[in-house]
């Protein structure tokens, strides 16, 4: 009884403050919100324009160089304006043209031989959108090549069976091959299909980068608010509340606990709000059971606040207890895979990051939430999680000062 | 003047005589960009994205040339550093060691994959399709795997279009007979197929605006979070410096020294100059230890000099803004804080920021984080003074309008 009560009025006091709700729920709202939106266009899921413009330019003049331009044109997803070289500089620097193909002197020729062809493709910025458009105008000329070389071979197929009466005769049958190539191409034979466990969340074909950002989100800000038990620790240490409460007739676990039973509470509101919003405003898919989500959030939880027992254990002032969560929490989420994906980290990098509580939490959050893991699955994340705990309890508990 | 430099140098001293403030200063920027450094470039080097080695499993059920083609572009020496591939000769297997994260993603190559592409340049009715089951928690590894898989494809398929092309050519010009092709195509198409297959055909050279290759600057990681995170600690401590401002009218220790033959400019001016200080020193610090240390590289000297000034004097602008309008200590704490870290999320502290939203990169130019992000990024890849003059510009102007801001305020709030 006496825990719950000490636990509630921690509550009280924390929430009486208007600034805990910003830290609390504002910041990580809109971090939450803002790193999906700024993620969303490099995973591919977000929307761009139907029609990327972009300017071509022809310094060759050849029949090939205008069919490859014809055909692009034709590319679903590009607008493409043939210009001069001055004009596509300034539809680039206008933000008219998100990019600038050139086709260089020589690019029939070296193209009707299979010979290496270089062109250049210029993008307006390091932006999303530009960097979208150079991409469709790479796709469409992959396919146009294809069906350039296609035709070509075409024509020497035709050679070895009858010479062409005339030029005209070579050309009209290339342009008729080009277009058949590229009708081809359009609904070729090998094709590529995506697959993935049938537990798993949203799509095989795209990365949902709501979901990516929510569980990194959701593990920063909580751990800002658990170790942020330190700061409580060391405040009422230094103001004596905590030891007029041990000179009452309750027992230091008691009052132990109470600190740790509110803080837990506290953590696991946010985590609540946080996995709702994600859900309800973001779309995220939180994972198949609500159990195993649970249990890798309260392993987690626990983890953290022993954590944050420890700085309050070893921090003599409120600065450096405040000072020790900042870094704390930012360098544990950041090095466990909160910020960045670990897959695209050195081996040796994902091995030596094992040894924090946080990997652990972004294995058993991706387990339960792209996998759509049961809580079997996540039991050994859950476990280590737990482990860390007692770990960071069993070194804290003995210095822990209350006068 | 030598009061206003007194005061200054006080709160320089106090500043780094303090563990905790030395900790949020110093210690969390450069631990942060120690992690991101030893997670994308390795310790001193300016290398780009670590990834390597995607573990995949490849199942080749497919006895003919398209399914050996696959796997050895998997298996080429070209790819070894990008890929560690295994084989398995059941797709449930490979599906197994995906769903144990053992493998990135099972490329899976169906029985009769080859004949089936070539029966289409007779019949045209089969279809060829190859399965990639992918690791829903390896997205980026899958994505990798997928556009190797889909350019290999896009060759096969570049090679039937060649022997469908010339099949259909040579009929419809009346030099085959449609009852022959099914005896002939296969050859014509093998041919056709070869040359297209051979041919190097168009290679596109990525140019970015500036016109350099874009190769040659691929995204350094560390190189770009040395300066962002240094940027958005610096919006801590210059809103941590207004904050001891008014947390000294609140305590009365200004009251006090107003008493004293101390002109309150001299006072709000000296500690306004000590916030600047810090901020100078604590970039400048920041910027050193990245380079000596972890070999972040920086730009030239006297360029970053200029830069860290700038961005330093418009942080500190918005500093001593808060503390003009803010009415206690609190407020400003809870201000500063915010907006430190808005500011840090719109300008791309947190994710490059050439991935955010158009409308928010615009957004963010209110704040010094985007100036100076976008400063030190042209300095480290390769830029001059002249090229950052347009942001130092922005930055002094921008700390201008701040300070006049404050002045209006400033005798109602501190008197």
């Amino acid at each position: 009884m006496k825990v719950l009560t000490i636990a509630l009025n921690d509550l009280k006091m924390e929430f009486s403050e208007r600034t805990t709700l910003v830290f609390f729920l504002l910041i990580p709202l809109a971090f939450t919100f803002a790193i999906a939106q700024g993620l969303g266009g490099s995973g591919g899921s977000s929307g761009g324009p139907d029609l990327y413009p972009v300017a071509v330019v022809d310094e060759d003049g050849s029949m090939l160089a205008e069919q490859v331009i014809q055909a692009l044109q034709k590319t679903p997803d590009l607008q493409a304006a043939l210009l001069s070289a001055d004009q596509a500089a300034a539809a680039l620097e206008d933000g008219e043209a998100l990019a600038v193909l050139t086709l260089p002197a020589g690019f029939g020729e070296a193209l009707a031989k299979g010979q290496d062809v270089p062109v250049r493709l210029e993008r307006a910025s390091d932006e999303l959108e530009a960097r979208a458009a150079a991409q469709a105008v790479e796709n469409g000329l992959a396919r146009v090549d294809s069906a350039v070389q296609a035709a070509l071979a075409a024509v020497n197929e035709r050679r070895r069976f009858q010479d062409f009466p005339d030029a005209e005769a070579e050309q009209a049958f290339f342009d008729d091959r080009l277009d058949a190539a590229l009708r081809t191409l359009q609904n070729p034979p090998a094709s590529l299909r995506m697959t993935q466990s049938e537990s798993a969340a949203g799509s095989a074909d795209e990365i949902d980068a709501a979901t990516q950002a929510s569980s990194g989100q959701l593990v920063t800000w909580t751990l800002f608010t658990l170790l942020g038990v330190s700061d409580m620790f060391v405040g009422e240490r230094l103001l004596g509340t905590l030891r007029r409460l041990i000179a009452s007739p309750t027992r230091p676990s008691t009052v132990l606990l109470g600190k740790l039973v509110g803080r837990l509470a506290m953590g696991w509101t946010q985590m609540a709000i946080l996995i709702l919003f994600g859900g309800l405003v973001l779309g995220v898919n939180w994972g198949r059971s609500p159990l195993a989500l649970l249990v890798v959030a309260v392993s987690f939880s626990l983890a953290a606040v022993a954590f944050g027992v420890m700085i309050g254990a070893f921090a003599k002032t409120r600065g450096q207890a405040g000072g020790l969560t900042t870094l704390c929490a930012l360098l544990l989420a950041a090095l466990g895979g909160a910020w960045w994906p670990l897959e695209i980290t050195p081996q040796v990098y994902q091995a030596l990051v094992k040894a924090l509580p946080t990997t652990w939490a972004m294995f058993g959050f991706n387990e339960v939430i792209l996998r759509g893991a049961d809580v079997r699955a996540v039991l050994p994340e859950a476990g280590m999680m737990l482990v860390f705990a007692a770990l960071f309890f069993i070194i804290s508990i003995p210095r822990l000062r209350f006068a | 003047m030598s009061k206003l430099l007194t005061i200054a140098l006080k709160d320089l001293r106090i500043a780094f005589s303090d563990t905790s403030a030395l900790i949020l200063m110093l210690a969390t920027p450069f631990a942060i960009s120690l992690a991101i450094t030893f997670a994308f470039g390795g310790l001193g080097s300016q290398g780009g994205s670590g990834i390597e080695e995607i573990p995949v499993t490849l199942v080749n059920q497919d006895d003919g040339l398209f399914g050996e083609l696959l796997v050895e572009t998997f298996q080429s020496p070209e790819l070894a550093d990008l890929f560690a591939p295994e084989m398995l000769s059941s797709p449930q297997e490979a599906r197994q060691r995906v769903d144990a994260d053992e493998s990135a993603a099972a490329v899976i190559i169906p029985a009769g994959f080859s004949d089936a592409v070539f029966q289409e340049l007779t019949a045209g009715e089969a279809s060829a399709e190859v399965e990639i089951y992918a690791n829903p928690t390896r997205p980026i590894s899958v994505s990798v795997v997928r556009s190797i898989t889909g350019s290999v494809l896009g060759r096969i398929n570049a090679s039937y279009a060649a022997g469908h092309a010339a099949v259909e050519g040579l009929i419809a010009s009346g030099l085959l007979d449609p009852q022959q092709a099914g005896e002939v195509a296969p050859q014509i198409g093998q041919r056709a197929g070869e040359q297209v297959f051979n041919a190097r055909g168009i290679r596109v050279e990525r140019v970015q605006v500036a016109g350099q290759r874009e190769e040659a600057s691929e995204f350094n990681w560390a190189g770009y979070f040395a300066p962002s995170m240094a940027i958005m600690f610096l919006m801590f401590t210059v809103t941590s410096g207004a904050r001891t401002l008014l947390a000294e009218r609140d305590n009365g220790t200004l009251q006090r020294i107003f008493a004293a033959p101390t002109r309150p400019w001299q006072m709000i001016g000296g500690k306004v100059l000590g916030t600047f200080l810090i901020g100078v020193l604590q970039m400048t610090i920041l910027a050193l230890a990245t380079r000596f240390l972890l070999g972040v590289r920086w730009g030239p000297p006297e360029a970053v000099a200029a830069l860290i000034t700038a961005v330093v004097f418009a942080a500190t602008g918005w500093g001593v803004l808060l503390a003009a309008y803010a009415r206690s200590a609190g407020q400003v704490e809870v201000a500063g804080t915010v907006i430190s870290l808005v500011f840090g999320a719109a300008a791309g502290n947190f994710v490059p920021r050439f991935n955010l939203p158009a409308w928010l990169q615009q957004a963010s130019y209110i704040s010094p984080n985007a100036w100076g992000l976008e400063g030190f990024n042209s300095l480290a890849s390769g830029g001059a003074l002249v090229d950052i003059l347009p942001a130092i510009q922005a930055l002094v102007i921008m700390g201008a309008v701040l300070f006049a801001l404050s002045l209006l305020a400033y005798r109602r709030q501190m008197v």
